[in-house]
C-alpha cells in the first residue's frame, strides 16, 4: 500500500502546491486585515481567527502530504462507508448540534466545530466519482442508472437542508448535476429531463408570489423567503441582506484601481462590512488591493482551477477522472458564487470562498480536494486499474 | 451516439496503453472535462468584468461613498400592547427603562472600555465580558447591551460621560411592564420572560419582529395573546463618521407598539374578591361569569402569582418556594385545579331524572338518613333523615338519598350525558391556558381507562357529586350559567377587544352560543326554585347568601377530600387543614331574570354555605349595588367564619 518511490515522487505536481500555497498566503493575509480589529475582543478570550486559521492551514498542508502515500483508489473501495459515515454525521448534528442563529450546523468537538455539511461536499464527489467509475454505459446513461446517484445526492441535500443551510444543500445538489452530466446522460434522457427541468423552474419563477400559501405548511417563512431570493432577488429582501451586499459593493468599488493600501481598508477596518473573514472575505481583498490586486487574485484561482482540471484529463482511469473533476467542480462553483455573490450579481446564500474564508471545516474539505488532485496526478502513469472487475 | 473506436483521437496518447473499451470510454469523459475549462473561462471573465464594472466604471462614485456614508441600523423597541378592563381601567402597561449599550465599531479600546465600565455598571468586569461573548455571533453592526434597566444615577452619569470616557457606550431606551395593581388577575395575565431558543425557532417566521434577547409573554394571557402584544421593532439608520458620531440620519421607522386588549372582566369587582381571598387567607377559586354573553366578569386563583418575582427573571429560591408551597399558587385553579362537584351535582341528577322520565316534580322518596343498595349502606348528610321529599325540597336540603334513589334509576350513562351538554367534564375553548377537561365517569370510561367494568354502587356515589367525578370551578359555573339560561350554554371569553392604535384598527369578540340543549322549561323551573329555597328557603343551606330585594338561585356544595374513618365525626378544628373538604357554592341570579353566575371554591373550607357562601353574596352584592335597596346596618361581609348550620358533606359509607 506504501507505494512511494523515485517514479512517483517525480509525478509530485508541484505547479497546484505553489498555486494552492499562494491561494492560501493570499487568504491569510486577508484574514489578518479582515479580523485585526476584531482580535482586539477575542484577544483575552479565545484564539483569533488568525492564528486558528493558520494552524488549520499548516494542518492541511500535512494531511496533504500524508495522504500521498496512498494510492486514491482505495477511495473507491471504501467509498460506501465514507458515504454512510458522512451521512451518520449530519444526522447527528441535525438531531444534537450546536446552533448558529436558529441552524444546527456544528458539532462542538471542543478543539474544532465539525461543520459536516463541508465535508459531505467531498464525500458526494467521492460517492459519484466511485458509482459511475463502477458503472460504465457506452451510449450515456439512462433514466434508471440515475436513479441510484440521484438517491445518493438527495439524502445529504435534505439533511443539510433540514439544518437548515440552503446554501451547502445547493452546492450538493449543483455538483451531483454537473458530474452527471460529464459522465454522460444519453440524449433521449437528457433532452426531456433537461425540458422539464426548465419547465419546472419557469413554473417556480412565476410563482414566486404565491409561495407563501403554496409552502407555507412545509417550510418556515425565511426559507421561503430565501427560495424566493433565488429566484426573484427584487422581490424579497430579507433583513440585513440589502445592507451587506451595500456594504460589500461600497468596499469592493471604494478600492478602484490600486486599493486603499494593505490594513487600510475603511470599510474592513471600521466594521462597516458584516462577516468580512467568513463569506465576504474577498470584498476585504477588494478593497485594500484594488482592481490590480483582484485581477491578480481572481487570476491565480483560475489557473488553480484550469490546472485541477488538466490533472483530471491526464488521470490513468475513469475514477480518477471522475474524482478529480468533482474536486474542482466542488472547489469551482463554491467560488464562483461567492465571487458574484460578494459583488451583488448572486443572491447572498452563505457559499463560502474555499482557501481564503475563515472556517475550519471548509478549509480542511478543500485541502482533502486538493490532496486527492495530486494523488491522482501522482499516479497518473501507473498501471491503469479497471474498475469494472470491482462491481 | 456511439462512435466508431477510431472516431476519437486519443487527447493524450502517451496514456493511451489500457485496454481499447476502457480508453474510448475515459477519453469521452476527458472530452466533457474539456468543455467544463471553457465554462469556468467564461464564468471568470464575468467576474473579472464585474470587478472592472465596480472598481474602474463606479470606483470614485464608490469611494465618495465610503468616505461619507457610513450607514449605522439600530433597532428601537416597540412598547407591548397594554391590558385594561371592560371599562378600559388600566391593569398592565409599560414604562421606559434604560439599557447600556455598545457600539463595538467604535470600541476602540475594549479592555479599557470594560474594566472602567464595569464599577459604574456595579458588574464584575468577568460579566461584562460574558455578555460580549453571548453577542459574538450577532453581526458587529448590532449593538451588544451591557446591562438593563439603570437606574437614574448611572444614567445621568453615563450620558454625560459617555463621549469622553466611554466611546462607543450609548444608552438604549427599553419599554417594560408595569402592574398597575400588583398581583391583579396574575394568572390571567401571566409574566414575560426572555425568549429562548426553541421559542426563535417557533417564531422565527416573524424573523422581523423576534430577536435573541426579546422579552415574550411565558404564561398566560401574555403568551397566548404574544402575536398582538409584541408590536414591531422600528428601525434607525443613521450614517456616522470614522469617529462613530452621527453625521446625518437617513431613515427612521418608528416602531409600532403592541395592539392594546380589553378584557371582559372588571377589576373593581376583582379587585374586591382578591382582597377577600387574601384577607382571609383563603386558597380556591372565584369565577363570575354574565349568562347570557359568556363574558367572565372575576376569575381569581387563590393563591395568587408573585408577578413583580418574575421581571427580569425569577430567582432559584423565590421558584423553589413557589413550586413547594402546598398551595399551588402556580395553578390556575380556575381551569387547571379539578375538584369533586359534590352537591352541586345534584342540579345534573334531578334534570336527567326529570329528562328521561323516571322521576316527575311531584314524585317523593322517603329518606331515613341512609340508603341501602345490596349489602351496603349509604348515609344521608343528615343522619336523622328528611323524612318524605320531593324534588324541590330534596335540591333545598341537598337530601342525598333522594339524589342516589334518581341516580341509581337513571344510570350512569345518562347522567355523564346530562354532566357533558352542560359543560361538565368537557373543555370550554377558554382563552386560559392548560385547561383540564375534569372527568365525568361512564360506564365506557371506566373500561376504557380502569379496564374493569362498572358497579352500580358507584352510580350512586356518581349521582351526589362524588366518586370519580372531578370538574373546574369554571365548568361548575357554566352548568350554573347553563341552567340560569334554561339551556343556551355560552362559550366562556375573557377578551372584549383589541385595538391598534397604530392603525385605530379595532378588532370586537362577540359572544359564541358553545351548545343550545332543548330542555323542558317545566323541569328548569322546578331546579330553579329547589334552586332558590337553598338561599331562601326556610330549611335551605345557604341561607346566609340571602340579599334583600334580590331573588338569588344557588346550590352549595362539599368536595370530599379523603374518606377516613378516623376524621368522622369529628369537630373541624380536630381535623387537618389539608384532610378538611372542600367547600362549593355556585348561583345565578336575579332568579327570575338571570343576568350573572357566581361560582365559588374555598379549598378545605368545609362548608359550602359558610365558607363560599358569604364571598358569592359580597359579588352579588356588588354587582346589584345599584338597584338593592339599602341595607340595614351595612354590613358587609368581614369574617368567613363557620356558622352552625350543617352542610351537606355526605358522610358515604361503606356497609360490612
Amino acid at each position: 500500500m506504501m507505494k512511494m518511490d523515485k517514479h512517483l515522487l517525480a509525478r509530485f505536481d508541484v505547479v497546484l502546491l505553489i498555486l494552492v500555497a499562494l491561494l492560501c498566503s493570499m487568504g491569510l493575509i486577508n484574514l489578518f486585515s479582515g479580523s485585526m480589529s476584531l482580535n482586539a475582543i477575542v484577544h483575552h478570550h479565545g484564539q483569533s481567527p488568525f492564528i486558528k486559521q493558520a494552524v488549520f492551514m499548516t494542518a492541511g498542508f500535512a494531511v496533504c502530504f500524508f495522504v500521498q502515500f496512498f494510492d486514491y483508489q482505495l477511495l473507491q473501495k471504501w467509498n460506501w462507508a465514507i458515504y454512510w459515515a458522512g451521512i451518520v454525521l449530519l444526522v447527528i448534528v441535525d438531531v444534537f448540534g450546536n446552533s448558529a442563529g436558529g441552524a444546527q450546523r456544528w458539532i462542538d468537538l471542543g478543539i474544532i466545530k465539525l461543520q459536516p455539511s463541508e465535508m459531505q461536499k467531498l464525500i458526494l464527489v467521492i460517492s459519484l466519482a466511485s458509482y459511475y467509475a463502477r458503472r460504465e454505459v457506452a451510449d450515456g446513461y439512462g433514466l434508471k442508472d440515475l436513479i441510484k446517484p440521484a438517491l445518493f445526492a438527495l439524502l445529504p441535500a435534505i439533511l443539510v437542508f433540514a439544518q437548515p443551510d440552503l446554501g451547502s444543500a445547493g452546492i450538493l445538489l449543483i455538483i451531483a448535476l454537473l458530474m452527471t452530466l460529464v459522465a454522460g446522460v444519453r440524449h433521449s434522457t437528457l433532452i426531456p429531463v433537461a425540458l422539464i427541468g426548465i419547465i419546472v423552474v419557469v413554473v417556480v419563477w412565476k410563482n414566486v408570489e404565491n409561495m407563501d400559501t403554496l409552502l407555507g405548511p412545509y417550510l418556515k417563512a425565511y426559507q421561503i423567503k430565501r427560495i424566493q431570493t433565488v429566484f426573484h432577488p427584487d422581490l424579497a429582501d430579507p433583513m440585513g441582506q440589502g445592507y451587506q451586499i451595500l456594504q460589500s459593493k461600497i468596499a469592493i468599488g471604494s478600492g478602484g484601481l490600486a486599493g486603499s493600501g494593505y490594513l487600510m481598508g475603511t470599510q474592513a477596518q471600521l466594521r462597516f462590512l458584516p462577516e468580512r473573514h467568513t463569506d465576504f472575505a474577498f470584498a476585504v481583498w477588494g478593497e485594500e488591493w484594488g482592481f490590480i490586486g483582484s485581477l491578480f487574485f481572481v487570476g491565480v484561482y483560475m489557473l488553480f482551477l484550469l490546472w485541477g482540471l488538466w490533472i483530471a484529463m491526464r488521470a490513468r482511469d475513469r475514477f480518477g477522472v471522475l474524482l478529480a473533476y468533482g474536486v474542482v467542480l466542488m472547489i469551482a462553483c463554491q467560488a464562483i458564487i461567492n465571487l458574484l455573490m460578494v459583488m451583488a450579481s448572486f443572491p447572498v446564500v452563505g457559499v463560502p470562498l474555499p482557501l481564503i474564508s475563515y472556517g475550519g471545516s471548509s478549509l480542511l474539505t478543500t485541502m482533502l480536494g486538493v490532496a486527492i488532485l495530486l494523488n491522482v496526478r501522482m499516479r497518473c502513469e501507473l498501471a491503469p486499474v479497471s474498475a469494472r472487475g470491482q462491481e | 451516439m456511439i462512435k466508431k473506436r477510431s472516431g476519437i483521437k486519443p487527447l493524450f496518447p502517451e496514456l493511451a496503453e489500457i485496454t481499447e473499451r476502457d480508453e474510448e470510454t475515459i477519453d469521452r469523459l476527458r472530452r466533457r472535462t474539456y468543455l467544463f475549462c471553457f465554462a469556468i473561462i467564461f464564468l471568470f471573465a464575468l467576474i473579472v468584468y464585474r470587478l472592472y464594472d465596480l472598481q474602474i466604471q463606479h470606483g470614485q462614485e464608490f469611494e465618495q461613498k465610503a468616505i461619507s456614508n457610513r450607514i449605522r441600523i439600530q433597532k428601537l423597541a416597540a412598547p407591548r400592547g397594554q391590558i385594561l378592563d371592560r371599562n378600559g381601567e388600566e391593569i398592565v402597561t409599560n414604562r421606559p427603562s434604560f439599557n447600556v449599550v455598545l457600539m463595538r465599531e467604535d470600541a476602540t479600546d475594549p479592555e479599557m472600555l470594560v474594566k472602567n465600565l464595569a464599577p459604574v455598571l456595579h458588574e464584575e468586569v468577568s460579566t461584562i465580558w460574558d455578555r460580549f461573548r453571548e453577542a459574538a455571533d450577532t453581526p458587529q453592526h448590532m449593538p451588544v447591551v451591557l446591562k438593563k434597566d439603570i437606574d437614574w444615577q448611572t444614567l445621568a452619569y453615563i450620558e454625560s460621560h459617555k463621549n469622553t470616557d466611554f466611546p462607543g457606550v450609548d444608552i438604549q431606551v427599553q419599554p417594560v411592564r408595569v402592574y398597575a395593581y400588583g398581583n391583579l388577575m396574575s394568572h390571567l395575565i401571566g409574566y414575560l420572560g426572555i425568549i429562548n431558543k426553541d421559542e426563535l425557532e417557533q417564531l422565527a417566521e416573524e424573523e422581523r419582529r423576534f430577536a435573541s434577547g426579546d422579552l415574550i409573554g411565558k404564561r398566560g394571557l401574555e403568551r397566548l395573546r404574544e402575536e398582538d402584544l409584541h408590536g414591531e421593532k422600528g428601525e434607525l439608520q443613521t450614517v456616522v463618521d470614522s469617529h462613530g458620531f452621527v453625521q446625518e440620519r437617513i431613515k427612521k421607522d418608528e416602531p409600532f407598539p403592541g395592539k392594546d386588549i380589553y378584557l371582559t372582566l372588571d377589576a373593581p369587582m376583582q379587585r374586591m374578591v382578591e382582597g377577600i381571598m387574601t384577607k382571609n387567607d383563603l386558597a380556591g377559586a372565584v369565577v363570575v361569569m354574565e349568562v347570557n354573553t359568556g363574558r367572565i366578569l372575576t376569575s381569581v386563583s387563590a393563591p395568587e402569582l408573585p408577578l413583580d418575582q418574575f421581571i427580569g427573571g425569577i430567582s432559584k429560591v423565590n421558584w423553589q418556594a413557589l413550586q413547594d408551597n402546598p398551595r399551588n399558587p402556580q395553578m390556575n385553579k380556575v381551569v387547571q385545579a379539578t375538584y369533586p362537584p359534590g352537591s352541586t351535582y345534584k342540579m345534573i341528577t334531578a334534570l336527567a331524572g326529570l329528562s328521561s322520565g323516571v322521576i316527575t316534580k311531584d314524585t317523593s322518596f322517603f329518606c331515613p338518613g341512609y340508603y341501602k343498595f345490596g349489602n351496603r349502606t349509604y348515609r344521608c348528610w343528615k343522619h336523622s333523615g328528611h323524612g318524605l321529599v320531593e324534588l324541590r325540597r330534596a335540591v333545598a336540603e341537598s337530601c342525598d338519598t333522594y339524589f342516589y334513589t334518581v341516580g341509581q334509576k337513571v344510570g350512569v350513562d345518562r347522567l355523564a350525558e346530562f354532566a357533558n351538554k352542560m359543560g361538565l367534564g368537557i373543555l370550554s375553548g377558554i382563552e386560559m391556558e392548560n385547561e383540564k377537561t375534569g372527568t365525568i365517569p361512564s360506564k365506557a370510561w371506566k373500561l376504557r381507562t380502569k379496564r374493569e367494568k362498572w358497579h352500580d354502587g358507584e352510580t350512586l356515589s356518581v349521582a351526589i357529586g362524588q366518586g370519580f367525578n372531578t370538574v373546574t370551578p369554571l365548568q361548575i359555573c357554566l352548568m350554573t350559567a347553563t341552567l340560569a339560561t334554561g339551556g343556551v350554554r355560552m362559550k366562556p371569553m375573557i377578551i372584549d377587544k383589541i385595538i391598534d392604535i397604530h392603525s385605530g384598527q379595532v378588532k370586537r369578540f362577540s359572544s359564541e352560543v358553545a351548545e343550545q340543549i332543548p330542555l323542558n322549561k317545566d323541569y328548569m323551573d322546578i331546579i330553579r326554585q329547589g334552586m332558590m329555597d337553598v338561599v331562601q328557603g326556610p330549611r335551605g343551606t345557604a341561607r346566609r347568601v340571602a340579599i334583600k330585594g334580590l331573588d338569588i338561585a344557588g346550590k352549595t356544595g362539599s368536595a370530599q377530600v379523603v374518606r377516613l374513618a378516623q376524621y368522622k365525626g369529628l369537630k373541624e378544628a380536630a381535623i387537618p387543614y389539608k384532610y378538611r373538604d372542600h367547600a362549593w357554592f355556585t348561583c345565578y341570579a336575579p332568579a327570575e331574570k338571570p343576568e350573572i353566575a357566581v361560582t365559588v371554591l374555598v379549598e378545605h373550607g368545609m362548608h359550602g354555605g359558610s365558607a363560599a357562601g358569604p364571598i358569592a353574596r359580597a359579588i352579588l352584592q356588588e354587582y346589584f349595588k345599584d338597584r338593592l335597596p339599602p341595607e340595614k346596618g351595612g354590613k358587609a361581609v368581614e369574617a368567613v367564619a363557620p356558622l352552625e348550620e350543617e352542610d351537606a358533606a355526605p358522610p358515604l359509607e361503606e356497609g360490612d
